[in-house]
């Protein structure tokens, strides 16, 4: 006869396993983005850094619940945009530290980034997302943007984040922000 | 089964998909007495069949997560369990060949059980259905219909034709029921 209090241990765990087995799979994305992050020559280590804290944070709040699983996705795609971005500057070999480029590369940052942070704005309101879930799925597009920025400098870094910031404060001041409910 | 275990059993699925581990105790008490008695069912000893529910549940505990909220729980779970019953009866059968190659020779043989004769005729339907997606050619090829002996074509021609039409029909019995 099966003991049921067994039985019950015994599903949960298979149940957490195949959550996480589940969450895992975000790896399908991350991996191939540090990949390519790896190769250019600057900036290896910060890279492997982000990449571990986007990886830990991406898997947990993935793991949670369907709530947090599609707030990830909304900052993984709202990040893919600024994380392409970078690493084309970084390959012209653009630096938003250096005297000349500083200003062009900043406001360029600062756009993109906007673009990222209206796109988690648009989305998190499809799903009547609350302020929370808008904070960290921010959190996710600026970790994920990093990957390809970090070439640019601590400057265009700095800029894309805050591009971000502007760009979900915008959405979240226009007209139906995120809900209230915490 | 009744529509509200049926309804209950979809909701805690659902739920567990989406992340609420609170639904856990309904979905052990409203689904492990149905993937219990679906196992009787199909495997006939008592022990057995507790075995197989405990890991049929087990296995679908693991893959609610993947879950499709449009799709109805229950039939789900009976997908999970009829593979899983498949699988212990063809090892099962297996074990037996093997115990049945060791036998001394003229030791004699029981008449089949009921159990037996109906495994025998779900093959014979899996390797029905299996013949039936070949090409006629393919089944020309097996000596299944019509004459084998195809005029202008040499021995070696043909025995190349049949292992083609072999190989073909492991891959198509592969891609319906797993490995063999």
């Amino acid at each position: 006869m099966v003991n049921r209090e067994q039985l019950t241990a015994g599903g949960l765990r298979a149940y957490e396993f195949g959550r996480l087995r589940m969450a895992s799979r975000v790896a399908l994305v991350l991996v191939p983005a540090t990949a390519v992050c790896l190769f250019e020559s600057r900036g290896r280590e910060t890279c492997i850094c982000l990449a571990f804290v986007l990886f830990g944070l991406a898997i947990w709040l993935r793991w949670r619940n369907r709530r947090w699983l599609e707030v990830v996705t909304t900052g993984l795609q709202a990040g893919s945009l600024p994380l392409m971005v970078g690493l084309v500057l970084g390959r012209l070999d653009v630096q938003c530290d250096v005297a000349g480029a500083a200003s062009f590369c900043v406001a360029f940052a600062v756009l993109v980034g906007s673009v990222a942070g209206m796109w988690i704005g648009v989305r998190e309101r499809k799903w009547r997302g609350r302020l929370s879930s808008w904070l960290t799925a921010g959190a996710i597009a600026a970790l994920a943007a990093s990957l390809g920025c970090v070439r640019l400098g601590a400057l265009g870094l700095a800029s894309v984040v805050a591009g971000i910031a502007v760009g979900i404060a915008v959405m979240a001041l226009d007209g139906s922000g995120p809900s209230a409910r915490r | 089964m009744d529509s509200t275990r049926r309804k209950a059993i979809h909701d805690a699925m659902v739920r567990l998909s989406d992340g609420d581990r609170t639904a856990f105790p309904m979905l052990v008490d409203e689904l492990w007495p149905v993937l219990l008695s679906f196992a009787r069912r199909g495997v006939g000893d008592e022990t057995d069949a507790e075995d197989i529910a405990q890991e049929v549940f087990y296995r679908i505990c693991s893959r609610i997560p993947d879950f499709d909220p449009s799709r109805d729980g229950l039939s789900w779970a009976f997908g999970i369990a009829r593979y899983e019953i498949m699988t212990h009866r063809r090892r099962r059968q297996r074990r037996r060949e093997v115990h049945d190659e060791t036998l001394l020779p003229g030791a004699e043989h029981p008449a089949p059980s009921q159990e037996e004769l109906m495994l025998e005729r779900e093959l014979a339907g899996m390797l029905e259905s299996t013949l039936g997606a070949l090409t006629e050619d393919d089944r020309r090829s097996l000596g299944l219909i019509g004459p084998v002996v195809v005029d202008g074509l040499g021995g070696a021609t043909l025995r190349k034709r049949k292992q083609r039409a072999l190989d073909r029909l492991r891959d198509l019995w592969r891609s319906l029921y797993g490995e063999p």
